[in-house]
């Protein structure tokens, strides 16, 4: 993790900057869209922070199959699982843009695919250590099915959005940005929120390692 | 011993032995057979793969699942000694590949007799079932051996597999219901090389973690 405060401080910052701008700035007014499109800075926000923290867990899992730190499997699980909270999040508020955009809160939709394999993939990595008692074992075993369901996951989510198309914006032969109907002023609050919603997550991740150091102290106090 | 020799050793024992062939061979059967009453060979296009795809999807699980279970006890230490983990997983990529293209073939030729095949295009057909199978197999075996380590639970392998089976089956079953209802070469392609690739990243990966997860 990075030492220091101040990437701490500068997310929250962004993140606060981004609920205020988010609500007050300007957006375009589009059909069907209309202030719901104030949903991008949250919704997309957090899969940006979701997959930030499933690519540093999969780095954790690397790390721990190389050196052997317990530290490093901790970390590994306890970005999944920030991970998952965001990814549930993410869902939530998706789910509720769905209903006001495209009248149902669930529609078969490539990226919806996605999302409901990264969801279930990380619950069964919860269940294949829960499945296991010794520390070692357990460890070294969740890290190989974690590296192993990132790389097909990512290839999924990157391959199959281009190859059909889809209710999402920028979709059907390009899953770029550049598609968004972004104007100059959404950019503007885009970018910061987006930085600010990773660097939070990671905020809690770190708070959650302090929080299981101290509990495991006391228990060993005791 | 060599990963060619490992894969003869285990074909010949499951040719003598011949149980989880007939296994697969009767599940297919029954499976087929219920289907066809069930929907009393009316089976339109879309329904007929999404069939083909869900019978697949569970032969191939069954058939994988047990492919690390001889590896326990003795015949584990021995292998550990004598036999380097990237040797023994490529043996069981071919042999689960090679099972589960079997298995593939015999399905589709089940419910071809069963249920006849609303479709045309039946050699793009056959090639897409095929290499579906080879990447349902390739996931499965490192999966297996995942769910072997940690103590041979077989409700586990379900629970591990399955989310990682879907982009393999969602691709599957959309080109060959592009095939099916005779669509342009160009239309289902892309799906055909999308699953190869994620056939060689899944071979890959397992190949690359198979080492950690074997040593104790």
């Amino acid at each position: 993790m990075i030492k220091g405060a101040w990437w701490k401080l500068t997310s929250a910052v962004l993140v606060l900057y981004g609920l205020i701008a988010g609500f007050s700035f300007d957006v375009p007014r589009l059909p069907i869209l209309n202030e719901s499109i104030r949903n991008l800075y949250f919704h997309v926000g957090m899969w940006f922070a979701m997959m930030a923290l499933f690519l540093g867990s999969s780095i954790y899992s690397i790390r721990y199959l190389r050196q052997g730190k317990v530290q490093d499997d901790q970390k590994a699980s306890g970005a999944a699982s920030v991970g998952m909270l965001f990814g549930s999040l993410g869902l939530l508020t998706g789910m509720l843009w769905a209903k006001f955009t495209w009248g149902a809160f669930w529609v078969n939709d490539p990226k919806l695919n996605g999302t409901a394999i990264s969801l279930l993939i990380y619950l069964a990595y919860f269940v294949l250590r829960q499945s296991m008692e010794d520390h070692t074992k357990r460890a070294r075993i969740s890290a190989v099915y974690n590296l192993f369901a990132f790389a097909i996951m990512i290839t999924f989510i990157q391959v199959l959005p281009r190859l059909t198309d889809s209710l999402h914006p920028g979709n059907g032969g390009n899953p770029a940005f550049s598609n968004y109907d972004l104007d100059s002023t959404m950019r503007l609050v885009f970018y910061p929120i987006i930085i600010g919603w990773i660097g939070l997550g990671y905020w809690v991740l770190d708070l959650r390692q302090r929080w299981k150091e101290i509990n495991t102290k006391l228990n060993d106090n005791e | 011993m060599s990963w060619i020799k490992l894969t003869q050793l285990s074909l010949l024992l499951e040719w003598r032995n011949k149980s989880a062939l007939f296994n697969s061979l009767l599940y297919s059967v029954a499976s087929t057979y219920i289907a066809s009453v069930l929907l009393t060979n009316q089976a339109g296009v879309q329904v007929w793969n999404g069939l083909l795809w869900l019978l697949l999807l569970f032969n191939a699980l069954t058939a994988c699942s047990s492919s690390f279970k001889s590896e326990t006890g003795n015949r584990y230490l021995y292998y550990l000694q004598w036999i380097h983990p990237s040797d023994l997983i490529i043996s069981k990529l071919v042999y689960n590949g090679i099972y589960c293209l079997l298995v593939s073939w015999i399905q589709w030729v089940l419910l071809f007799f069963f249920l006849g095949w609303p479709g045309g295009l039946i050699g793009w057909h056959l090639l897409c079932i095929s290499l579906g199978a080879i990447g349902l197999s390739t996931v499965l075996t490192l999966t297996a051996g995942i769910a072997a380590r940690s103590g041979n639970n077989m409700s586990l392998m379900a629970v591990l597999s399955f989310p990682l089976l879907i982009p393999t089956a969602l691709l599957g079953v959309k080109a060959s219901i592009l095939i099916g209802v005779e669509a342009e070469v160009e239309s289902f392609r892309p799906f055909l090389t999308g699953n190869a690739g994620m056939t060689i990243l899944s071979a890959a990966t397992g190949y690359l973690l198979f080492p950690y997860l074997w040593r104790d």
